[in-house]
């Protein structure tokens, strides 16, 4: 433990807010919120495709 | 002191200390002080990691080096705690470092840390969830195996509005908040308090999702030995 027996005691208030805010963490004002992903193309190409064929009228 | 530093030796220590609970050698809190290059970056990583660095001492019955509680006394030393907190930074900080001071004074039979003031003031209204789940998270370190205290009596008291927190931090996807309040409902559910949430199934999900920081590595880790001590 010789690394830090030269270090004194110190009142730093710049410090001890530094240490504040490292411990109050704040939760990350943007997560990664899943995103509605409709299927858009999927929907025109229904909206497109021929209707079903019918039987020819005899 | 650099708290980027700071921050990265913390994630150092936390994982020096998952090690040790993982059954390996133990966290050595004065070997890693060495080796840190800003000692005092290294006394803040201890306060920042707090009551965590003694998890192999509370789960594994592992014995405390007299250096170890030298390295911790320098560690208040260095930077004062903070007796009359004003802003939610150092109501949260002090909450954190008499979790730390406290289990100090347990392993070792010296006397108690005196308590902050009503934890109310630093969590809020429960009411206000989103709010409330967020300082939780925030005092993570005093979800520990047989942790009691006024804080934990206020979380033990609330399992809804904790239930509801987590759940919003899952479908936001931020793993990080979510692995420090799975600590807290993994606690209640050792204690038996009902929840509306399954720990279990919650820890599954956060798991694989969490990342490699060392911290939420530690958080999960204390969660997953509450559940199995359940």
């Amino acid at each position: 433990m010789a690394a830090h027996t030269g270090i004194r005691p110190v009142v730093a208030p710049a410090d001890i807010a530094q240490l504040g805010r490292l411990v109050a963490e704040p939760e990350p004002a943007l997560a990664d919120p899943p995103l509605p992903e409709p299927n858009a193309a999927g929907i025109l190409l229904l909206l497109l495709s021929p209707p079903t064929p019918k039987e020819p009228r005899k | 002191m650099d708290a980027s530093s700071c921050a990265r030796d913390a994630a150092h220590l936390a994982g020096r200390v998952l090690g040790a609970l993982r059954g390996g050698s133990d966290a050595d809190l004065a070997d890693f002080l060495d080796s840190c290059a800003d000692p005092a970056a290294g006394l803040g990583a201890v306060r920042l990691v707090g009551a965590d660095v003694f998890l192999p001492h509370l789960v594994l019955n592992r014995p405390l080096d007299a250096r170890d509680v030298d390295v911790v006394v320098a560690s208040f030393e260095f930077l004062s705690s903070v007796t009359a907190p004003v802003t939610t930074e150092q109501r949260v900080l002090a909450w954190h470092d008499w979790s730390t001071a406290r289990l100090l004074a347990g392993l070792t039979g010296d006397v108690p840390a005196a308590t902050p003031e009503d934890p109310t003031a630093v969590l809020g209204p429960a009411e206000d969830w989103q709010r409330w789940s967020v300082a939780v998270a925030q005092l993570s370190s005093l979800a520990h195996p047989g942790a009691t205290g006024p804080v934990v009596d206020v979380v033990a008291a609330q399992p809804l509005a904790l239930c509801r927190g987590v759940v919003r931090t899952v479908l936001r996807r931020d793993f990080a908040t979510a692995s420090r309040l799975t600590r807290w409902l993994c606690l209640l559910h050792a204690a038996g308090v009902r929840l509306p949430v399954d720990p279990v199934l919650l820890l599954g999900h956060i798991e694989p999702r969490v990342g490699a920081e060392p911290r939420r590595l530690l958080d999960l880790a204390v969660a997953r030995h509450l559940v199995g001590a359940a």
